[in-house]
């Protein structure tokens, strides 16, 4: 029980110092993300996650989609709008989704393999030329 | 029958219990309709949610507004969820460090590319700035980018449902994108999918194998968490 409320204290105390900082406009970043970032700075230098911790987390990630619902019913006050500019908005949110793929995945890619050919060259000296005539 | 006055009825609708008892049966009930319909992308539970709550909402005749008194208290959690994101990102240290390169690489391509493709279709297409604004930050996942969206003038509501379209956007493209890059990498195919579409990315990962999904975790909080300060900072050097 008590360890429960410790770590709910603790993910609050930093969404506060979050909010604040944010609200300061010391960093232009949102309130909730500083928190995280403060957040993930406390357990690191504590060195260990606590079970209680690790468990607020799992269940409030659990029902994240649930959470979004109320945001989104907002948007029966923007109909007109998304119906208006219904083709720049499908555009850049299904092609620019798909544009942003495309270059992660090519760049992603390139690194991995990469990283896989010169660790083939780390194993074994002589043979990556044979290997990569063989690719 | 007794019957509702109706203040009574204004004051029951603004209630949390009838706001959040709502919310939290419509999202039960998409849960259930995508089981329905096997699991299909299309049938988002959060957009499922989202269209059964506005429509119960518009049956009834209760505002957004009286909704919003007593749904707030949900929408608040979205705070702390966002925080907690950090956990997640801590048991995943050793991991960064052992794929540093790969994820730099990815978010230093993904990023940037994703902010751009957005704003860059929405002005080339004829949006209006808050429109365009709106859009920016819809490669960071939902609670995040709805804190981006806020803090720079966008439409947070919009951006809500258009991040969680784009996550089934992304997840309905990325398999076969990939598949014709001829990705075989799992670890390239999770951060991808977590980088470009979020959270939909990373159910859509996790069919492929434990990796890729752990992968599209780390991308998709890498990516929310550095959007946010990229947006903003290089909004207030823009000005």
């Amino acid at each position: 029980m008590v360890p429960m409320l410790c770590a709910l204290a603790n993910v609050m105390a930093w969404l506060c110092a979050g909010e604040i900082l944010s609200r300061l406009n010391i960093v232009p970043v949102p309130g909730p993300v500083i928190g995280l970032i403060l957040l993930y700075c406390h357990i690191s230098l504590e060195g260990k996650l606590s079970e209680e911790l690790g468990a607020v987390s799992d269940r409030l990630l659990q029902f994240l989609g649930m959470l979004f619902v109320p945001a989104g019913v907002g948007v029966v006050g923007h109909l007109d709008r998304m119906s208006a500019e219904a083709l720049p908005i499908a555009g850049a949110v299904i092609g620019g989704t798909a544009v942003t793929i495309l270059a992660t995945a090519f760049a992603a890619d390139r690194i991995s393999g990469r990283a896989a050919s010169s660790r083939a060259k780390l194993e074994s000296n002589g043979q990556v030329e044979v290997q990569d005539a063989a690719a | 029958m007794p019957r509702l006055d109706p203040t009574g009825w204004l004051t029951l609708a603004q209630h949390p219990a009838m706001a959040v008892g709502l919310t939290v049966i419509a999202f039960f009930l998409a849960i259930r309709i995508q089981r329905l319909g096997r699991g299909s992308v299309l049938l988002n539970p959060t957009l499922v949610a989202i269209t059964i709550t506005a429509a119960c909402l518009h049956a009834l005749g209760i505002t957004y507004e009286t909704y919003m008194k007593g749904a707030g208290f949900m929408h608040f959690l979205l705070g702390p969820a966002v925080v907690v994101l950090a956990i997640p990102l801590y048991r995943q240290t050793p991991l960064i460090i052992s794929s540093g390169r790969l994820l730099g690489a990815s978010l230093a391509i993904g990023l940037p590319v994703g902010i751009i493709t957005a704003v860059g279709i929405a002005w080339a297409l004829g949006a209006t700035s808050e429109t365009i604004l709106t859009l920016a930050p819809k490669g960071a996942t939902s609670g995040i980018s709805i804190g981006v969206s806020e803090k720079i003038g966008g439409i947070p509501v919009l951006t809500a449902v258009l991040v969680i379209c784009t996550g089934v956007s992304g997840a309905i493209v990325g398999p076969p994108i990939m598949r014709a890059l001829g990705v075989t990498d799992h670890r390239v195919f999770g951060v991808t999918m977590g980088i470009s579409a979020h959270g939909q990315g990373i159910a859509e990962a996790f069919k492929v194998s434990e990796v890729a999904g752990a992968f599209a975790g780390l991308g998709m909080a890498l990516n929310g968490v550095l959007t946010a300060m990229v947006i903003p900072i290089s909004m207030t050097l823009i000005r």
